[in-house]
């Protein structure tokens, strides 16, 4: 047999205030080994995305980004840091045009392409190679939605590809109010 | 609104609380490590064990970590999100590994961190504060959880909090304001996400029932007082407590919320812990051993990846009934009659009410209210003794794989039975000698905890060596069998 003294007052609110503490705690517990189907998606494995340690495009990580837009941001904060090279919003060229985006490091500019009307080449011109060299492109617009797309390795300090006209990025890519990271 | 809206509100809170809990204890970083309970405790604000401090210490723990990675170079955010969330594996001999090579480079000690054999110590001119290396992976864990509340939307907040808490000059005032900070919102947070009221109900309802029984100002608490509670509160017409096992959970909790430390000087009357939560402010114990006194079911080290792959227990017949004699630990032996009930008895109410639930034939419902078919306590005891038995041997064997280089005469003692155990161990993972890393660092963890496991099934059989179990187990199930007609009867 356990015996205390009967606890009164102040003595027993605070006891109160533990055990229901306590009590909840155990109940999380036991409802997490209980629940089987999970929508949630843990912080760390966005960071693994924002790294590119998950492939893009993640379905189910695409939809979460999509749906929540605190982890729009949170996904937004970890790409910055884990980029070398941040381009923010580009000067307005005319309408329908893709704007330069400059800075630090690099510059990324546009060429149609002669072959393929409906293809364009998106060329990164690194003027400071950073280690590790950039193995992605993300663009964010103002709302922390984001559009990325994989860079081959860069020769002589210049990526180049060629992406469709109507494509996500280039969408993203006119639009001079997006930012742009290297990652 | 309506209290039921705002219930159901909870409860939907409630569920994604559970679901982002979920998603982080059962990650792959996590996994085999021991968190879950400490994750839990630090979300709700509970505690447990010898714990000192007050309800948001562990949140002034994780802003003195954060403090002491940034000086080992994981500076700003993007700092923090390597440390706290590319962990790939968080256990405590990684991140001791980790932090000991960054201080190395950072040449530590400084005049503000240094490391000891347990931490990291960070000292300031008032006091001295240390964090144990085995107390990183839950503050990593809770990293994770307080990023991702309210649907993330307090990520960006906290990492503001965070950058200004690490702005050089680094200050314990800077420190205390991010703290505060996060206490506070927290403080919200658990408000309106976690339910409260269920547990309210149960204390409200336990405490005087344990007072009525008082005559000299004393709760008493033993095995006979959960069942009469158990009886009284199973079968009311409102809000009853109809299963055993909740009314046994909630008798542990307030047992071990009654013997921790903190609450022991409450009821003392001593200073609390813990000031003015409200006011945002508050003081921590210089002691910060948090946790260590604190019981974990020591079968979860067997969840551990490198353990997986090797054959300590078949799941059905050698793990899953010691699960619950190792998750009470201690509790199951001071309680081991109501334990035994547990054991016995839980098993067909849950039997009776999901057959209920899903409409099961009467006369099936029948047999169980009768618990003819409830495990005797002897039948449980024997098993015990038969997992006791294996849990030696495998013991052995490990001991046998793990052995010292060098002549050592405790082990001389023991050579020839730790072969025989060994070459009589028929199981994945013990047929080779020469282990791999890995394999050597799988069988170190499982000589860990194995010790553990044998003392907690010994202790809990020498105690019920004594007793008939046949009589009691003859005299409770008519009680129970009683008990489950006067809940369930009418729907049967």
């Amino acid at each position: 047999m356990t015996r205390f003294k009967a606890p009164t007052g102040d003595d027993l609110a605070a006891i109160r205030d533990q055990f229901v503490a306590n009590a909840a705690a155990q109940s999380i517990s036991s409802d997490s080994e209980n629940t089987v189907n999970n929508r949630s998606i843990s912080l760390s494995k966005i960071y693994a995305y924002a790294k590119g340690e998950i492939s893009y495009p993640d379905q189910k990580i695409e939809t979460a980004l999509k749906k929540t837009p605190g982890l729009r941001t949170a996904y937004r904060r970890m790409t910055v840091g884990v980029s070398n090279y941040t381009f923010q919003r580009a000067i307005a060229a005319s309408e329908g045009d893709l704007p330069t985006r400059v800075t630090v490091g690099a510059e990324i500019t546009f060429l149609n392409s002669s072959a393929h009307q409906d293809r364009i080449y998106v060329i990164i011109k690194l003027t400071t190679v950073k280690d590790p060299v950039p193995g992605a492109l993300i663009v964010f617009d103002t709302d922390d939605q984001s559009v990325r797309i994989d860079l081959p390795p860069p020769q002589d300090g210049i990526i180049q590809l060629l992406v469709a006209r109507n494509s996500d990025i280039i969408t993203a890519l006119k639009n001079p109010d997006t930012s742009v990271l290297l990652t | 609104m309506s209290d039921g809206t705002i219930h159901l509100l909870r409860a939907g809170a409630a569920d994604s609380v559970v679901e982002q809990f979920k998603t982080i204890v059962e990650s792959e970083r996590f996994e085999g490590i021991p968190i879950a309970k400490r994750l839990s405790l630090i979300i709700t604000g509970g505690r447990s064990g010898n714990a000192q401090g007050n309800r948001d210490t562990p949140i002034y723990e994780l802003c003195h970590l954060v403090s002491a990675i940034t000086a080992l170079g994981y500076k700003e955010a993007s700092g923090r999100f390597e440390f706290f969330l590319g962990l790939k594996r968080a256990t405590t001999s990684a991140i001791r590994q980790l932090i000991s090579e960054k201080a190395s480079e950072n040449n530590w000690p400084t005049k503000n961190y240094t490391l000891t054999e347990r931490g990291i110590k960070i000292i300031t001119p008032g006091d001295d504060f240390e964090i144990w290396f085995k107390r990183i992976p839950v503050l990593v864990a809770f990293f994770e959880f307080i990023s991702g509340i309210d649907n993330v939307t307090f990520f960006a907040e906290m990492n503001d909090l965070l950058d200004q808490a690490t702005s050089e000059p680094i200050s314990t005032r800077k420190i205390k304001d991010a703290s505060n900070g996060i206490s506070s919102k927290l403080r919200l947070w658990r408000r309106s996400n976690i339910s409260w009221a269920e547990h309210e109900e149960k204390f409200d309802r336990i405490t005087p029932f344990l007072s009525q029984n008082s005559s000299d100002g004393y709760w008493d608490i033993d095995d006979e007082t959960i069942f009469d509670f158990w009886s009284l509160n199973s079968a009311l017409d409102k809000k009853p407590i109809r299963e055993y096992a909740t009314v046994f959970n909630a008798f542990v909790t307030l047992l071990q919320v009654m013997r921790s430390g903190s609450t022991a000087e409450a009821v003392s009357g001593a200073v609390r812990l813990g000031t003015d939560f409200e006011a945002g402010e508050f003081e921590v114990g210089t002691d910060i051993e948090l946790v260590s006194g604190d019981w974990f079911s020591p079968l979860a080290t067997f969840d551990h990846p490198n353990l997986k792959d090797i054959g300590f227990f078949k799941g059905e017949s050698e793990r899953a009934p010691i699960e619950q004699l190792m998750e009470y630990g201690p509790d199951a032996l001071n309680l081991s009659h109501a334990f035994l009930r547990l054991e016995s008895f839980s098993p067909i109410q849950g039997i009776i009410s999901n057959g209920i639930r899903f409409g099961r034939k009467k006369t099936e419902l029948k047999t169980a209210i009768s618990c003819d078919k409830a495990k005797s306590y002897n039948h449980i005891l024997e098993t015990f003794r038969d997992i006791l038995l294996h849990i030696e041997q495998l013991q052995l064997a490990v001991i046998y794989l793990l052995q010292p280089v060098e002549e050592n005469d405790a082990f001389q003692k023991i050579e020839e039975a730790a072969k025989k155990a060994f070459n009589d161990m028929r199981r994945k993972g013990f047929k080779d000698r020469e282990l791999n890393e890995d394999q050597r660092d799988a069988f170190l963890m499982a000589a860990d905890v194995l010790p553990t496991i044998t003392a907690q099934l010994r202790n809990f059989l020498q105690q019920l060596e004594q007793q008939d179990l046949s009589v009691k187990f003859d005299a409770d199930a008519p009680k129970f069998s009683k008990q489950f007609q006067m809940i369930y009867g009418e729907r049967v």
